[in-house]
């Protein structure tokens, strides 16, 4: 089930939560546990399966953890057992077939591909357990003695399948007790619509127009409209990803989770460095957590610097997807990040205006390589971005989405935020969530293109 | 939320109460009111609410529909449907769901690039005529959006169907016994006199487009053309046609639908229903108007016309174009088979058996002959 759609509107969210607001404290743990077991398998029954087998493996090798805590050699054994399976699981189901294409493609083998589809959040929810289990070995938490506890953690609906990616050690005092206040039920909803609207009326919206270079062909497309359509993409990839986050944190809310920001206006950003500290912000710092630092981080001399950095920009691509442009994605940021770990930043600390114009074209090139999955594909496009393609092309798209994308950057460059901060009336605040939702249930009655972006994370 | 202080919490939070209100009189409605069978406007059946079985729940179907069944069955769903109309108009957006909205009320389907299936479909056709000893007449009708270039918004990218079915026809100019039909200059000479060969809201022509095509037949075929003036025209008002159905928008310019009185002696679907006239008047009352010609689209159905003083015939095999033109070839043959193979179960390999030397005459619209993945039954 995904939260932008009918079933999860008027279906899901009235029966869930009078259940669980009705039930006393204690059944609060099973009944999110349940309706989250509803959630998932609606769309994947059958990879519930594997959801609860990384749920057992990981709470036995924690008890495990737990009673080896003499035995330091048995402990790590344990602690690396686990971390292997959680990996495998991951490589296996994520990544099998990509390997399986490459080795047949260096090798001249012809191995047949297996018949599997990515289950979905697997990404979002094995790094979420890994950080149970590692954090647990480094002993910065306690292991979990109920797998009840330890199974909502893992399996809960709002961060599931499309993150924000909750560390364990956030959220494990809240899944023994938590207290539900009406303030804070008020700004979970208030976070929802806006996490609502951003997919529904945005990301949609606003991305039609890049699926509709798809079709157009890249090679038909003037220079103007290769930029408008890159930038479309720029716009709703953010409002789609950030859409999902604000609606899992404003779900967490109502439920009584205080889950992390994941997107802090990633636009705005002077730099590439800043962008990634504003974008998808629990997988950077997860990265940074359990690899980067891990690896020894910056302090182990110049050039190991740059080796982690290049891993781990290796692995935030590839984590995205089971593709070479996935790759190619990450990796351009390292070159970039690097480059300004370098020289760049002085240089763009001069002038805001190059700055911004800067990190502006560096990120929307980055969405080119990230959204178009085939490489010569990817060159056509990027091709048709600098040089000049004549055409008129852009007069039918720009009459058509310059309302819509204006809206877009407005609210992607902060500017709506701070107009809304400064309305302090409440009737005004609630009315303008009211019609939000209103309007995002008239889009989703009537869709043509309501995507899920992230079947491949 | 609930417990003593319920007001006292309600206070602290009424975006949440008023929404949460609204989910659950949502679901009572879903579960309260009648659920819609049938669709007019969209001309299908809506999934109803499924039953819970777990045959379906392992197989994933059972989610499916209910995932359908939620959007298909939502209470109010033409309001909805008609604010998000709304709201893309003051977005000022030219389209909805991939219809857009031209000049003068004309609304047009986006077609970027041949589909895949054109070049099998080719392929099909010519193989057909190859396969069959006798005349087969060929008529690839270009859509509205190629024919009222003029009246498309700027800017917007379309495939060149001209470039297309000259590029098709020309490809064919070496088989002796098929007549390619080019209805382009006829129609676009009608729409620049002013007359309006396509429906503004319907992705069909008009009758007079199908009439003026109808001339290029009967100067192909070498017959002669029924003047159709001194016939009375009746007319079929409000019309809102299948492009209306997705653009949905409360502003659009209805159509008006002409046929004229055409008799004839009788007419057969299916080899079992029979009727005694060309139109079926009751689908005049309903959304899909356009449906009256030939009472719809069926696999096979014959026309004997009035036409006593000849003995000629013909197969036509075509998509709905040929629906509201088919009426004045009854003028010309005494007996006319129609076949579309969207819907045709039996063997055209057989049909043409039997049929020995009748000719063929095949007319598709451009977008349809493009994707259709029924035309290679032509060969079966």
């Amino acid at each position: 089930m995904i939260f932008s759609s009918l079933l999860f509107l008027f279906w899901f969210i009235p029966i869930f939560f009078t259940v669980y607001y009705l039930v006393p404290q204690r059944y609060k743990n099973p009944v999110l546990f349940i309706f989250s077991v509803i959630f998932y398998g609606f769309g994947e029954p059958k990879y519930l399966l594997l959801i609860f087998l990384s749920i057992t493996v990981n709470y036995f090798a924690g008890i495990l953890m737990d009673k080896t805590s003499e035995n330091k050699a048995l402990r790590t054994t344990v602690f690396v057992l686990c971390i292997v399976f959680d990996i495998g699981m991951l490589m296996f189901f994520k990544y099998i077939n990509f390997f399986i294409e490459n080795i047949n493609a260096l090798t001249g083998l012809k191995l047949s591909a297996v018949n599997i589809t990515l289950p979905l959040g697997i990404s979002f929810y094995t790094f979420q357990i890994m950080s149970y289990v590692i954090d647990l070995y480094r002993g910065k938490t306690v292991a979990q003695k109920s797998i009840l506890k330890l199974g909502t953690y893992l399996i809960m609906f709002p961060q599931l399948i499309a993150g924000p990616i909750v560390v364990y050690s956030r959220v494990s005092d809240a899944l023994d007790e938590r207290r539900i206040k009406p303030e804070e039920i008020e700004e979970g909803v208030r976070i929802f619509i806006i996490g609502l609207a951003s997919k529904v009326l945005l990301a949609n919206n606003i991305g039609m127009l890049w699926e509709e270079l798809k079709t157009v062909g890249y090679g038909n497309i003037s220079t103007l409209l290769a930029w408008l359509g890159a930038l479309s993409f720029t716009l709703q990839i953010y409002f789609d990803f950030n859409g999902y986050s604000l609606m899992a944190i404003g779900i967490g809310k109502m439920l009584g989770f205080e889950f992390p920001l994941n997107f802090d206006l990633p636009y705005t950003s002077a730099s590439v460095t800043e962008f990634w500290r504003r974008w998808h912000i629990t997988l950077s710092s997860w990265f940074r957590e359990y690899v980067y630092i891990p690896l020894g981080g910056n302090r182990k001399g110049r050039l190991r610097t740059y080796i982690n950095l290049f891993i781990v920009w290796f692995l935030t691509g590839f984590w995205h997807g089971a593709g070479w442009n996935f790759i190619l994605w990450g990796l351009y940021f390292f070159v970039l990040l690097s480059l300004e770990k370098l020289f760049l930043k002085n240089i763009l600390i001069k002038s805001r205006i190059f700055a911004r114009l800067y990190t502006g074209i560096a990120v929307i090139v980055s969405w080119v390589i990230f959204a178009i999955t085939d490489m010569g594909d990817i060159l056509k496009y990027i091709g048709r971005m600098f040089s000049i393609n004549t055409g008129n092309d852009i007069v039918y798209y720009l009459g058509n989405y310059a309302v819509v994308m204006a809206i877009g950057c407005a609210v992607s460059l902060g500017y709506v935020k701070k107009l809304y901060d400064k309305v302090n009336n409440r009737y005004i605040k609630m009315a303008a969530g009211v019609i939000l939702f209103v309007i995002s249930v008239a889009y989703l009655a009537d869709e043509g293109y309501n995507p899920f972006l992230y079947f491949r994370f | 939320m609930k417990g003593k202080k319920l007001s006292g919490n309600i206070k602290s939070c009424p975006t949440a109460a008023i929404l949460f209100g609204f989910t659950v009189v949502m679901l009572i409605l879903y579960l309260a009111l009648p659920q819609t069978e049938f669709s007019d406007a969209e001309n299908r059946y809506l999934t109803q609410r499924p039953r819970f079985n777990l045959a379906g729940i392992k197989d994933g179907s059972y989610m499916e529909s209910f995932d359908n069944y939620t959007k298909e069955q939502l209470p109010f769903r033409e309001f909805f449907v008609k604010l998000k109309a709304v709201s893309e108009m003051i977005l000022l957006k030219k389209e909805n769901n991939n219809i857009v909205l031209g000049k003068d009320g004309y609304m047009f389907e986006k077609l970027f690039s041949p589909g895949k299936r054109l070049e099998k479909n080719e392929e099909c056709i010519k193989k057909f005529t190859e396969d069959n000893d006798r005349e087969i007449y060929l008529l690839i009708a270009p859509n509205s959006f190629e024919i009222l270039k003029e009246k498309v918004p700027e800017g917007l990218p379309r495939i060149d169907e001209k470039k297309y079915i000259d590029g098709f026809y020309s490809d064919l100019s070496s088989k002796e016994n098929l007549h390619t039909i080019d209805v382009y200059d006829e129609l676009r000479t009608g729409s620049k006199a002013g007359k309006q060969v396509f429906y503004k809201t319907d992705h069909h022509w008009t009758t007079f487009g199908a009439y003026l095509s109808y001339g290029k037949i009967c100067e192909s075929m070498g017959i002669e053309k029924e003047e159709y003036t001194d016939h009375k025209v009746n007319l079929v008002n409000d019309f809102y046609g299948t492009y209306q159905a997705k653009y949905k928008s409360p502003f659009a310019v209805p159509d008006t639908i002409e046929y004229y009185d055409i008799k004839i002696e009788d007419y057969v679907i299916n080899g079992t229903e029979e009727h005694k006239g060309l139109y079926d008047m009751e689908k005049t009352e309903i959304y899909d108007k356009y449906a009256m010609f030939l009472w719809g689209n069926y696999g096979i159905s014959e026309i004997i016309s009035e036409k006593t003083s000849t003995k000629d015939e013909l197969i036509v095999i075509k998509d709905s174009y040929a629906n509201c033109l088919i009426p004045f070839l009854t003028g010309n043959f005494r007996r006319i088979v129609i076949i579309d193979p969207r819907y045709y179960g039996g063997s055209l390999k057989e049909l043409m058996e039997k049929e020995k030397g009748t000719p063929v005459l095949i007319l598709y619209n451009f977008s349809n002959f493009n994707e259709d993945s029924n035309i290679y039954k032509i060969l079966k």
